[in-house]
């Protein structure tokens, strides 16, 4: 029994730390991000560098992929709310699960799996290859030219594509409700504007940033935990997407929690 | 071993050594133009021409393109010492030239790259073990 407590206790110990160490990365990083001397040529260059591969690059696939989800789910809801003679509640349901839920979910998982790993991997391989030893010889922060770019990146690709996706299923959605008769377009945009009021397009917005900030901070600062060894590589990427499948889970949860209970 | 030898003074040194890789995700013309963005807020047109400048002086204007995989151990050298003049420190420190340039004789071909940034790097010391005397005896 004491050795189990021991251990549960090692353990509760060493996850706070590395909570705690998380934080004050990310502290360290608003310090930067907010700093007006931060934003020199380069470091603009590498945002707009950011936004492009983690936005631009995954547009066609990622539009495809979430317009093919909505367009499934909104024809299912719109059968089965006919069937049970409960048409008008259609709307309320695709704003209540689809747009504000399960949208920002399924973007923040598509861009942990491409962008959050590769941001990982690469910080790993950074650190192990002492590139960030010539950094700092150099006097170069890598806080304000690798770190921050990526995450500022992250969080704007994150609300774009986010924002792309919901204005794709709010179309669908008209389609699937009126098929193409433009002329309930203004009526059916009133409706939504109704369902959709601004202290819920703020919170939609907060959790996007939310796990936008989510799937790069975590994957960078993993990937500087690992000690130098190039082996220890994979190590740092299955540590990082398991912490970020965490992460986006719990604010998940809090946000369901805020807006249902 | 270094911080030894220069004492206090290792802020004031470019190190052009193995164990400061160059940046692996951006081109060599980025790698020694990213210092003059950094440290003298140059735009990246003025920082890039004078990162070109520096590679043509030394006969390496085909390698701007091109990433570290790609660069053979003498023009990854000349990155280096490219990125080294950029730091604009009062002294350059070329750390274990033998493992940096470790297919050919280098200490021609340090002594000809050193001859071509003459205006950048007016006077330099050759450390070296005793041993290795022989090898600079072709340069007298």
């Amino acid at each position: 029994m004491e050795i189990l407590l021991s251990q549960l206790g090692d353990a509760v110990i060493k996850r706070w730390r590395a909570l705690t160490a998380m934080l004050y990365f990310g502290l360290r990083l608003l310090r930067v991000t907010f700093n007006p001397r931060t934003y020199d040529s380069a470091t603009r260059w590498i945002i707009v560098k950011q936004v492009y591969f983690t936005a631009v690059q995954a547009l066609p696939i990622f539009l495809a992929y979430s317009l093919i989800i909505s367009a499934l789910l909104i024809q299912i809801m719109v059968s089965v709310a006919r069937d049970l003679g409960l048409s008008d509640y259609v709307p309320s349901l695709i704003v209540g699960f689809l747009l504000t839920q399960l949208l920002p979910l399924l973007s923040a998982l598509f861009i942990a799996l491409r962008s959050g790993a590769a941001i990982n991997t690469e910080i790993a391989l950074m650190h192990v290859n002492n590139e960030l030893a010539a950094f700092e010889h150099a006097q170069i922060d890598p806080m304000r030219y690798e770190f921050m770019p990526r995450v500022i990146g992250g969080v704007v690709s994150m609300l774009a594509l986010t924002s792309l996706a919901i204005i794709g299923a709010l179309i669908i959605a008209f389609l699937g409700i009126y098929g193409w008769q433009w002329a309930n377009w203004s009526s059916y945009t009133h409706s939504m504007a109704l369902l959709l009021p601004i202290p819920l397009v703020l919170g939609v917005i907060i959790k996007t940033a939310l796990f936008g900030l989510a799937v790069t901070l975590i994957p960078l600062k993993t990937g500087l935990e690992i000690p130098k060894r190039l082996f220890l590589v994979p190590v740092a990427v299955l540590k990082g997407m398991m912490r970020v499948f965490f992460a986006i889970f719990l604010i998940e949860v809090a946000s369901l929690a805020f807006n249902y209970i | 071993m270094i911080k030894q030898l220069l004492g206090a003074d290792i802020q004031a040194t470019a190190l052009i050594s193995p164990d400061l890789p160059l940046r692996v995700n951006l081109t060599s013309l980025e790698n020694i133009a990213l210092i003059a963005q950094l440290h003298q807020h140059a735009s990246w047109a003025d920082a890039s021409q004078r990162a070109q400048q520096l590679l043509s002086v030394m006969c390496a204007d085909d390698i701007a393109l091109k990433r570290d995989e790609d660069l053979s151990y003498m023009q990854r050298f000349v990155v280096k010492t490219a990125r080294a003049i950029m730091l604009k420190r009062p002294l350059i420190l070329i750390d274990r030239p033998a493992c940096l340039l470790p297919d050919v004789f280098y200490p021609e071909v340090l002594s000809y790259i050193l001859s071509s940034v003459h205006d950048e790097i007016p006077h330099y010391t050759i450390v070296d073990y005793h041993w290795n005397r022989p090898l600079y005896e072709h340069t007298k």
